[in-house]
């Protein structure tokens, strides 16, 4: 995606958080011959680049593992916005954006086994082991952030089994997929 | 119960309309069949509008008559990042599972259908896919879930490519992926595409039958080929990673088709 004014880049950029050379930025303004403001977050330093070295494709969103619990984030296809970049008004969870979308640019999930251990042994609300998958301490397994899909229980020797409820058989691939993605 | 009881709209026979943003130069022309306004989010710029729903082949010709006349006025348009062209398919006599089954399939080839749109089209904030705003996904599946429309009126998803607001204006579905384009035959191509999938996708029981079709097709381009036909190769021509993209389609699409566990008797 090309925009063909720095002033219209700037409508659509400004305040917003895009990708830059693989990392989340935030960009602050747009600027002069075709340049960005920008900040790598969640902590990173400021600089200025080229307005086409910012990657417009979407940041691919899901959980994010913040301060012991699993937060699910989402995209909303609001019209009133008008911006191409992540804001705090496009979110359904703005307080982990930040973090949140610095994470999801490239995530490294903890394994199943870690997930179990820290939400039954450590007293962990929830932890994400996919982008789309978590356990609960209560042993729920959600989908999406929106639902209990399943539990997680262990047996006598601490193994843990995966169930998906019946009404949600049909993410029985999806699961797996999401399980053994660690095994690779 | 049809969308247009359902919805309380008047009744519409057309079965599709069209809206074409365009920026350039002189390009104000009025047509028998086209209605001209001004656009705001546009630079120097006009939206023609479709004054009444057609047919696919009404569709056609009017598009050749817009040609025309802006060809006779010299108009001049260029590509823009911010035109985009909008096709209202006409639901009125589908049952809501008719609608949910189209709107099923129409997730499950999103990914192709939005490539064929346009590259800049995928994950343009004006047209976001189902991958790209979850929440809209979240969203169809609770109006399935609780019959609550307010779900698919809700304005948080009307820059979806799929737009679900339209029910309630119009008793349609508005299809908002296609790029600003002067090559009308691009626009008609894409209607038809879209028409298609309506009516094919009432071959299907529910949108629990689609996902199971989806499975047992074989590959993509099997799936793709009962669904929009011949037009298939369009998508097929732009989408070298066509199973991937409508792999991950079903994967959304799931979301709707479950989100309950029969539609017997919905």
């Amino acid at each position: 995606m090309r925009y063909d004014s720095t002033a219209y880049a700037n409508s659509r950029l400004a305040g917003t958080i895009v990708k830059c050379a693989g990392k989340a930025v935030y960009v602050s303004e747009c600027f002069g011959e075709r340049l960005a403001k920008i900040r790598v977050l969640p902590h990173g330093n400021e600089d200025v680049v080229n307005l086409d070295n910012l990657d417009l494709s979407p940041i691919k969103l899901g959980y994010v593992n913040i301060g012991g619990c699993a937060e699910y984030l989402q995209r909303i296809p609001k019209r009133r916005d008008w911006r191409q970049g992540l804001r705090a008004n496009n979110v359904n969870n703005a307080g982990v954006l930040d973090k949140g979308a610095a994470f999801l640019v490239n995530p490294t999930y903890p394994t199943p086994e870690k997930v179990v251990d820290r939400v039954f042994r450590c007293g962990d609300e929830s932890m994400a082991f996919s982008r789309h998958f978590s356990a609960r301490y209560d042993g729920c397994i959600r989908h999406k952030g929106r639902q209990s899909v399943g539990e997680v229980c262990l047996d006598d020797e601490d193994h843990a089994s995966w169930k998906l409820y019946d009404d949600f058989l049909y993410l029985e691939e999806a699961l797996k997929e999401a399980l053994d993605e660690h095994k690779k | 119960m049809n969308i247009r009881n359902k919805f309380g709209v008047g009744k519409t026979t057309g079965a599709i309309g069209i809206e074409i943003e365009a920026e350039g130069r002189n390009l104000f022309v009025r047509t028998e069949e086209w209605d001209v306004v001004g656009d705001g989010s546009l630079e120097d710029g006009v939206e023609y509008v479709l004054r009444e729903p057609t047919s696919l082949k009404g569709a056609k010709s009017a598009l050749v008559s817009l040609q025309e006349a802006l060809a006779g006025r010299g108009a001049v348009l260029k590509q823009s990042a911010r035109t985009s062209v909008h096709v209202h398919v006409n639901v009125q006599s589908l049952s809501m599972k008719e609608m949910y089954t189209f709107v099923t399939a129409y997730l499950v080839l999103e990914g192709a259908l939005t490539r064929f749109c346009g590259k800049d089209r995928e994950g343009n904030l004006f047209c976001l896919r189902a991958g790209d705003a979850e929440y809209r996904v979240a969203s169809l599946a609770n109006a399935v879930r609780t019959k609550d429309l307010d779900y698919l009126l809700d304005d948080n998803h009307r820059y979806s490519a799929i737009n679900t607001c339209s029910l309630g204006r119009f008793g349609s579905l508005e299809f908002r992926a296609m790029r600003g384009s002067a090559d009308f035959n691009t626009i008609h191509n894409w209607a038809a595409m879209l028409l298609l999938l309506r009516n094919k996708s009432r071959l299907f029981d529910s949108p629990q039958d689609i996902i199971k079709g989806f499975s047992l097709s074989g590959g993509g381009e099997a799936f793709l080929r009962k669904l929009v036909g011949k037009r298939a190769s369009l998508l097929i021509e732009v989408c070298p990673d066509l199973d991937e993209l409508l792999f991950n389609g079903m994967r959304q699409a799931q979301d709707v088709a479950y989100a309950i566990p029969s539609w017997e008797n919905y």
